[in-house]
């Protein structure tokens, strides 16, 4: 036959569990405003002119049905705080694989198509037709490897190199030194500029990227190794916004998902 | 602020463009040479010119060293707010939260503490990447399939050149071949040429010979319930006490033979378990594994082979799955129960109805199980549709979301014989289905009575037996019961043409009688049958004066005449 049990219940301290609970708490918080001040400054930084109206893209984001979705919304100016918050949602929250930010100026016009707000599985984005002026000439630089992953430290590190070689060979043409960012697996250097969006751009910018890879080093096949991206001429090019999650593949001990982190101009590489 | 670029410059860089006829050299190779270069110490810069670091932070890709004063305001940085980043690849960056240091940069920062000298920077890294020498490269036969990293279009090697092929495509018609260097094509099981270090992958293939011969016996560690090396699934609807007899279950392998599980399922041989607990909290599950270790008889601090863990890994994390491999490792665990399972999917929770997705979170957990030596014991819910109905016999089927009944080499299920009662919370009548892919299977009724805190306190006491002679038994509680009723019908009935018969102590035919004592024609000819049998009623000659021959009558006997 069964006797009770007597059990006696060693409480934790209530008020040590409340101070731990209250800092993690205010530390995820902060984290927060931390993450939405740097979308914030990235924003900026890309579209300094309140009146600029650029559309934020998210890809690949996570649904229950069996295929990923796409969303999009725009933004001018003046609701960057907006844009912030939806970034935080997508990045941090849906788990969106990648989150961009269109880089050149667009007919003011498109912002009628999610007017400051998100929509998931957007029925238009921006083409490259769209574009009124270019503003940014975005160098890609990325390290060689498979698609559809990240990169590991050997690669990134390359692609870091590669960074530095094109600002010198750049600095050689009277480039001033650009906003560097890093995207997670590679680096981007971008060089402010202001174009009509025209064929004439477009073919200019062809030759550029052409002209660019000619006078860097070849990628060397015995090891980890980068190159520039030549296809990014198009108009309608995005770039991945700062401190958002840059999710390729799974994430692995040695090929980790990574944040993507804009830097100030002058922090750069001096 | 940064400078735009005219147009004119960037055309200098398209100029070197090969289609244009460009000379592929460098023209700003030798600018900035006197720059220092490498990645800068950013302590040792600090430390040179006075600024005091207040604390380093070390985060996945950056390192954050928090001043104890803003350069550009002393009275800025006593709430650890200016600081100075460095990421990993290098880059550093100057932070400052106060409105009045908005704008500055790390380049400002330079410019008024001081000058970034050659001896600040860390280990000196080469202004352009040092000369490689080539490795030999493995062979590739001509025919091998082969894809470039930027196309999607399968070729066929036609030439090996060393550090390079030459592909044909299919589909190039009578296009010349291209060729790329082996870093760039990768084979169809996934490998680069130039991947010298990557062992192939190696599957075991056995021959029936070999198979037959191998020592492969069924390791059963608590007899027809659980056996080593198979995945086992847990399952059950809500509050059905899968956690109670789970943690039973580890305790009765972390003692030994000399306690059976449920009282009844010998233990085979002792085994370490560990349970991986992410639902409940320490308390009560500290309660209920004293209350079983009280009932076998042994001190819980004296069980030396069962361990808990009050979190369950994330499958989605590495560092989860590799701190939960180590547990099983240093514990060498032969067991690993992981309660509950949805709380183990991390990010993938959203797709627990895609077996898909579900098979490759499980495939690592199985994966990290196996490289620990252990197998995994899932404890998973019921779909919320099963419900709690009485008697509703469980069934694999009945696990919620997709990939646990898949995966299940054996399986105990739990689902409930009577509702729960509210009002005696600590009595548990449950169906308990085992089973197995070696194909051991069995249903068993199961009591778990466990007291209540107000009535003399919790304890662990289970009643185990088969489910079959439980409903036989049941089935004749029943029958019993039904009798029972049917023989208090039969009195009242009988009672009632009793009283209509005392009223005529000279007797009245049967119809008469029927008709006054109001039963209906299925329950009368029973009870006036038996009261006929009984001899409680006997019949009787009646003679009236319209009548010229005596017709049949009853009345009561003379003893039983009221």
């Amino acid at each position: 036959m069964t006797t009770p049990a007597t059990t006696t219940t060693a409480r934790p301290d209530a008020q040590a569990v409340k101070a731990a609970a209250g800092k993690r708490v205010a530390d995820q918080l902060q984290a927060r405003q931390d993450r939405l001040a740097e979308y914030t400054q990235c924003l900026r930084l890309l579209h300094p002119d309140p009146a600029d109206v650029f559309e934020v893209r998210f890809l690949n984001v996570p649904n229950n049905r069996w295929k990923p979705i796409q969303a999009s919304g725009y933004f001018d100016g003046h609701h960057l705080d907006a844009a912030a918050i939806a970034i935080e949602t997508y990045s941090e929250d849906r788990k969106a694989a990648g989150c961009y930010v269109t880089l050149n100026a667009r007919n003011p016009a498109l912002l009628a198509r999610a007017h400051n707000r998100v929509v998931d599985n957007p029925a238009a984005t921006t083409t490259d037709a769209e574009i009124i002026r270019r503003q940014w000439l975005f160098v890609d630089i990325d390290p060689i490897r498979p698609s559809g992953i990240a990169a590991n430290d050997a690669e990134v590190k390359a692609a870091e190199d590669l960074l530095e070689v094109v600002v010198e060979r750049l600095r050689g043409f009277s480039f001033s030194y650009p906003l560097i960012a890093n995207s997670g697996n590679g680096r981007y250097a971008l060089y402010k500029i202001d174009l009509k969006n025209n064929d004439e751009s477009t073919a200019m910018l062809r030759r550029f990227y052409a002209g660019l890879r000619a006078i860097l080093p070849t990628p060397d096949p015995g090891g980890p190794s980068a190159d520039i991206d030549t296809g990014v001429y198009n108009a309608a090019r995005i770039a991945r916004i700062g401190g958002t999650w840059n999710r390729k593949g799974d994430s692995t001990p040695d090929r980790p998902h990574r944040r993507c982190q804009y830097f100030d101009p002058g922090d750069s590489l001096d | 602020m940064i400078e735009t670029i005219p147009q004119e410059r960037i055309e200098a860089v398209g100029a070197n463009a090969p289609a244009s006829g460009g000379n592929g050299k460098a023209p700003g190779a030798a600018a900035h040479s006197d720059r220092p270069t490498g990645r800068i110490d950013v302590p040792a810069y600090c430390a040179e010119y006075g600024v005091k670091i207040r604390e380093v932070k070390t985060e996945a890709n950056r390192t954050i060293y928090i001043l104890e004063t803003c350069p550009f305001d002393e009275n800025y940085g006593s709430k650890g707010e200016t600081s100075i980043v460095q990421a990993d690849g290098g880059l550093t960056t100057f932070h400052c939260k106060h409105t009045s240091c908005a704008g500055h940069t790390w380049q400002d920062v330079k410019n008024r503490v001081g000058k970034l000298e050659a001896r600040h920077m860390g280990k000196p890294e080469p202004q352009t990447r040092p000369p490689t020498i080539p490795k030999a490269l493995p062979p590739v036969a001509v025919g091998t399939w082969v894809r470039p990293t930027d196309r999607n279009n399968w070729g066929q090697v036609t030439a090996d050149n060393g550090n390079s092929c030459e592909v044909h495509f299919v589909g190039s018609g009578g296009q010349a071949d291209k060729e790329f260097p082996k870093s760039q094509l990768f084979t169809q099981d996934g490998r680069r040429l130039d991947d010298t270090d990557s062992e192939p992958r190696q599957f075991n293939v056995y021959s029936m010979a070999d198979l037959d011969a191998m020592d492969l016996t069924v390791d059963m560690v608590i007899d027809r319930v659980l056996m080593f090396g198979a995945p086992a699934v847990d399952g059950g609807t809500f509050k059905v006490l899968k956690t109670s007899l789970a943690l039973e279950q580890g305790l009765s392998m972390g003692i030994g033979p000399s306690t059976k599980w449920l009282d009844h399922f010998a233990v085979v041989r002792k085994a370490v378990s560990v349970y991986f607990a992410g639902e409940g909290g320490l308390v009560p599950l500290r309660d209920t594994l004293r209350r079983q270790a009280e009932h076998k008889g042994v001190a819980l601090r004296e069980v030396d082979g069962f361990f808990l863990c009050d979190e369950v890994p994330r499958l989605d994390s590495d560092a989860d799955m590799q701190a939960a491999t180590a547990i099983l490792r240093e514990r060498k665990a032969e067991f690993a129960y992981f309660d509950p399972c949805y709380l183990m999917m991390g990010a993938q929770a959203a797709n627990a109805s895609n077996v898909y997705a579900m098979g490759t979170m499980l495939g690592r957990m199985l994966r990290a199980c196996r490289e620990a030596g252990a197998t995994p014991v899932i404890l998973h819910h019921f779909n919320r549709a099963k419900g709690t109905a009485q008697n509703d016999a469980p069934d694999l089927a009945d696990l919620s979301q997709a990939g646990c009944a898949e995966i299940a080499g054996q399986w105990g299920l739990l689902g409930r014989a009577k509702p729960f009662d509210p009002e005696r919370p600590g009595e548990h009548d449950l169906i308990l289905s085992i089973g197995s892919r070696m194909g051991y299977c069995s249903k068993w009724a199961l009591h778990v009575s466990e007291g209540t805190p107000d009535d003399g306190g919790r304890y662990w006491q289970p009643t185990i037996t088969p489910f079959s002679e439980a409903r036989k038994e049941q089935q004749g509680q029943r029958e019993q019961e039904r009798e029972a009723k049917q023989q208090a019908k039969l009195n009242t009935n009988r009672q009632r043409i009793c009283n209509v018969a005392a009223k005529f102590p000279a007797g009245e035919p049967m119809s008469i009688i029927r008709g006054r004592s109001g039963l209906r024609s299925d329950a009368f000819p029973a009870a006036w049958a038996s009261l006929l049998d009984d001899g409680i009623l006997v019949p009787v000659e009646l003679r009236k004066s319209n009548h010229k021959k005596p017709y049949e009558g009853y009345r009561l006997r003379d003893s039983d005449t009221p």
